[in-house]
């Protein structure tokens, strides 16, 4: 991988025969030096420390400085190892649609071809890959525009924090209050925009989120902002002006945070038409419009816990922008005998789709084919195939990668800046490996293991729930 | 409330909420299943409970006494090898929150902790410096033959209970569960409280969660409703929980335990209930009958009293403050209640804080006690006992630090001030300037030896804590820890070898109290 770094940090053999020979390839992955990776087992426990070689053989091997040798340990019981510092893919074009599969799989890239047998995409990692029509669950076409603008956190490195540095901390993509203060991000929000991240809190809290603001590391009454003051169970929108102090907008309520401590927000901010939504958990809270017109002025956007004490952490935030109007990627399994299209002027079209290109869907309804433009289309799901027992494949791991994807494979090699295997979906698969933030094995169980640390780290609380 | 509460600012709780149907009673573990565990010990402590009900739900009274503190000889069977007990479940901590279960397979000062991982196809070795702690699975609590017991505290904070076997010019002399024969040096011995004899350890625990019922708290106000989860020794809960055991508490009990909280913390305990699942404070009446209880609510700033009673309106009896919650996040209770003299006390941290009387009689007609936690913050509590009080609170050391003389103080608030030479036929040898005194030691209330402040001391690099199983708490080099044995050493008590299976938690590095 490029972004190989003057100082190699990890190394991985190969080891891959039937008789089980190592070859002890061992080259250094890309990640930046100096990061504090972090291993994951199922039942909750977690080591920092260094990845230095994932080989069939002899497993994952981890070091630490505390550690007098690195140890070994087999894939059996990992959850996940998160790395620090994963880059944002570099993608050679936008891409025009999630895919994503039966088994979780999902990425980012352009449909080039979809026939009654295989389905054919562009993506970042590959220029052109195949797959079994079979294996496809869905298309969401992104609205045009779509951009993500940022991933994360992954380090505080950009952010900007308050008068009191210590009240926001970052520990393994998670930013962690446990005292009165703000932390901020320009992101260059122009347009609409998506803002989406995980909250999770201890206690009675009070969080305030401007958005569109310009004062990314303080409160401030005479930036022109929106903010949202999120509590236990209420949301709350305020338009700030400079010069015209501020306004209430309204409050939603939110029950379910009471019997919670942790949701996934999203808001979604319509700058010509100057809307707001607020989702909780992809269910709609409350909507605001501004009569006065959109008001803000800033491209930024920041947190401020109010209180000290309860402890609030932000995680899995994603900011993008938006066209306005398109729902969101909505995954959409259809779980009838047919496929289904779904268009823009939100009719359903159940049938058996027979092929898509880069202008056209066709598809067989009550008989007669219709051909559909793409442009009106806002996604397809296909039908399940009936599921064949599986075998379990220890080493059948998935990356999830800073931008949006996430791919499984049978683990075959990392040499240290590629990481290769060979995918159930599409066949052999070769990434860089600095564009991994997650490998995750254990496909299914692991996914009940918080990827961010909820909880499990507390002594008084020793377990991931 | 007490029990379930209404999620409203400290101080000001109310209970609401609760279901009417829920059951009153889960099935709870018949005598004698309790023992579902394998070791002796486990058995003999689990059968002397008499968990039963009748056929109203309510509990009885124990159908046995306790009898574990008579055997006359040592009894620890459930010692079980490290890496037997444990496997995998035992629990390393580290200093940035790292943890990893396993089993701890060795510690050696030039090598660390050498650690077994159950993925991990070789032991892991660590250097200490990164660790704060481990957690040990399968660990038990020995018994000790009848004889002088004794509480005995050092200067350091370290604590244990042992019988006072007798004293040399440089020792006192005890024997232990842990460690059998013990000698500690008498400068580092702060207190020597010898305890009544007689009096029952009706419980000591919890060593898993058979024989308590799990209650089921309905209450959307309180949030999440969820259990308390025996881990390493001590229950813990994060969301609204309920756990209660019929323990057939005395008409005179001390109850003591620690407990450990992050973020706010508020909890409420049930004492002498006939109910084993928790009670809606503000629906009372529409609960399934109940007795009456107490119910000591404790926050992060305070101790508050309630009778509870059907029919009864609810009047707190009195609030104590404990401003020193703010600055922990750890603590030991302790409750006392005396029927006849209608009495409830708490006390934390060995210092009784308030005194109820409750002038209307004693609310409490069971003879369990129910634990409920409020949902607010994770809280662990451990080292649970339950014993026969003899109606006397112990007083905290007095003798100054550095003293030179040894101080007795009797049960009659006599005191005598000079040397304690030893101890024969049950009675203490006092030498004053008076002469000699022979002293039955059920009249010594408690003894403070001539001490000096440095007298534990250890580097900070040498030195680990070591918490027993029975709540007994030691700080020591540790030299070796293997299946055999653990070989510690230290100013207070010189070389000593624990059993393995009595430490259930190892601090490193330890702050010097």
């Amino acid at each position: 991988m490029s972004g190989k770094s003057a100082k190699p940090k990890r190394r991985f053999c190969r080891f891959f025969s039937l008789a089980a020979v190592a070859l002890g390839l061992s080259q250094v992955l890309g990640h930046a030096a100096g990061k504090d990776d972090l291993v994951r087992f199922l039942d909750g426990s977690m080591l920092h420390g260094e990845l230095q070689q994932v080989s069939l053989g002899d497993g994952v091997r981890w070091s630490r400085a505390d550690l007098a040798k690195p140890v070994d340990f087999q894939p059996d019981n990992l959850a996940w190892i998160r790395f620090e510092g994963a880059r944002p893919v570099k993608r050679p074009t936008e891409p025009t649609v999630h895919i994503r599969f039966h088994n979780g799989d999902e990425v980012l890239g352009n449909l080039i071809a979809l026939d009654e047998q295989r389905v054919q995409f562009s993506t970042w990692f590959n220029e052109q890959l195949s797959a079994p029509r079979d294996v496809l669950q869905s298309l969401a076409f992104l609205s045009p525009g779509f951009r993500i603008l940022f991933e994360g956190p992954t380090t505080l490195t950009g952010w900007k924090l308050g008068r009191d540095p210590k009240a926001w901390k970052y520990s393994d993509g998670v930013f962690i209050s446990e005292g009165v203060g703000v932390i901020g991000r320009d992101f260059g929000l122009k347009d609409s925009s998506r803002i989406e991240f995980d909250l999770q809190w201890s206690g009675t809290f009070s969080l305030i989120v401007p958005v569109y603001t310009s004062a990314l590391d303080r409160f401030d009454y005479r930036s022109n902002s929106y903010m949202f003051y999120i509590s236990r169970g209420y949301v709350s929108l305020q338009r700030v002006q400079n010069g015209a102090g501020v306004r209430n907008l309204g409050q939603g309520q939110i029950p379910e945070m009471q019997s919670k401590n942790r949701v996934q927000v999203e808001i979604r901010v319509n700058k010509p038409k100057a809307e707001m939504e607020l989702y909780i958990d992809s269910k709609l809270v409350r909507k605001w419009r501004d009569t006065n017109g959109f008001s803000a002025t800033g491209t930024g956007m920041a947190f401020f816990s109010q209180l000290n004490g309860p402890i609030v952490r932000v995680s899995n935030l994603r900011v993008s922008a938006w066209d306005g109007h398109s729902d969101p990627i909505q995954i959409a399994a259809t779980d009838g005998a047919e496929d289904m299209v779904f268009l823009k002027n939100r009719d359903e079209v159940p049938g058996n789709l027979k092929s898509m290109n880069a202008e056209t869907v066709v598809i067989n309804s009550l008989g007669a084919d219709l051909t559909i433009p793409l442009e009106r289309i806002t996604r397809v799901a296909l039908t399940k195939p009936e599921a064949k027992p599986e075998t379990k494949r220890p080493w059948e791991v998935r990356a999830h990668f800073a931008g949006g994807a996430a791919v499984s494979f049978d683990f075959k090699q990392w040499d240290g800046s590629t990481l290769t295997g060979r995918s159930r979906n599409f066949g052999p698969v070769t990434f860089d490996s600095q564009y991994i933030r997650l490998l995750q094995f254990n496909l299914g169980t692991s996914q009940k293991t918080s990827d961010t640390n909820a909880g499990g780290a507390d002594q008084l609380w020793p377990w991931d729930d | 409330m007490i029990d379930k509460i209404k999620n409203l600012p400290l101080g000001k709780e109310q209970g609401r909420g609760g279901s009417p149907s829920r059951p009153r009673l889960r099935s709870e573990s018949p005598l004698g299943q309790v023992a579902a565990a394998t070791a002796t010990w486990c058995a003999a402590l689990c059968g002397s409970l008499g968990v039963f009900k009748n056929s109203c739900g309510r509990l009885g009274q124990p159908s046995l006494p306790s009898p574990w503190r008579s055997f006359a000889v040592f009894i620890f069977a459930a010692v079980t090898a490290i890496g037997q007990a444990g496997e995998n479940k035992s629990t390393l901590h580290f200093k940035n929150g790292d943890w990893l279960r396993g089993a701890l397979a060795g510690y050696d000062p030039a090598v660390g902790v050498t650690w077994r991982h159950a993925d991990a196809t070789a032991p892991l070795q660590f250097n200490t410096g990164q660790l704060t702690g481990i957690t040990l699975d399968g660990t038990a609590v020995g018994q000790l033959a009848a004889g002088n017991l004794c509480e005995v505290q050092l200067v350091n904070g370290d604590h244990f209970r042992g019988n006072l076997a007798g004293a040399t010019a440089e020792h006192f002399l005890f024997d232990t569960w842990h460690a059998g024969r013990m000698q500690l040096l008498r400068s580092a011995v702060r207190k020597i409280a010898p305890l009544p004899k007689g009096l029952k350890t009706i419980f000591q625990g919890p060593e898993s969660d058979d024989g308590w019922t799990h209650g089921k708290i309905n209450n959307e106000a309180i949030g999440e409703s969820g259990n308390w989860r025996y881990h390493n020794g001590g229950f813990h809960a994060k969301a609204a929980a309920s756990i209660a055991r019929d323990l057939g508490l005395p008409d005179s009990s001390h109850i003591s335990f620690d407990l450990e909280w992050s973020g706010a913390m508020h909890l409420a305990f049930a004492l002498y209930t006939d109910t084993l699942q928790p009670i809606s404070l503000s629906t009372k009446e529409n609960e399934p009958d109940f007795s009456g209880f107490y119910s000591i609510q404790v926050n992060s700033y305070s101790v508050n009293l309630l009778p509870v009673k059907k029919h009864t309106p609810l009047t707190y009896l009195g609030q104590a403050t404990v401003p020193s919650f703010r600055k922990k996040t750890k603590s030991r209770l302790e409750f006392f209640a005396n029927k006849a003299q209608r009495l409830i006390a708490v006390a934390i941290d060995g210092k009784v804080i308030r005194k109820w009387f409750d002038a209307k009689g004693f609310t409490g007609e069971g003879t369990g006690i129910r634990i409920v936690h409020q949902g607010r913050g994770a809280v662990r509590v451990s080292n649970l006992r339950v014993e026969e009080w003899d109606g006397r609170f112990k007083g905290p050391p007095t003798h100054p630090i550095g003293a030179k003389d040894d101080l007795v103080k009797l049960i009659n608030n006599d005191r005598m001030q000079g040397r304690v030479n030893g101890i024969e036929g049950g009675k203490l040898n006092v030498t004053t300037v008076e002469g000699g005194f022979p002293v039955p030691l059920d009249r010594v209330k408690q003894i403070e030896p001539a001490t000096s402040k440095t007298a534990a001391d250890m580097p900070l690099e040498h030195r680990m804590r070591a918490h027993f199983s029975d709540g007994s708490r030691l700080t020591f080099k540790l030299n070796r820890w293997a299946t055999d044995g653990v070989e510690a050493q230290s100013p207070s008590f010189g070389n000593a070898t624990f059993k393995s299976g009595s430490i259930i938690r190892l601090e490193f590095q330890p702050p010097k109290k």
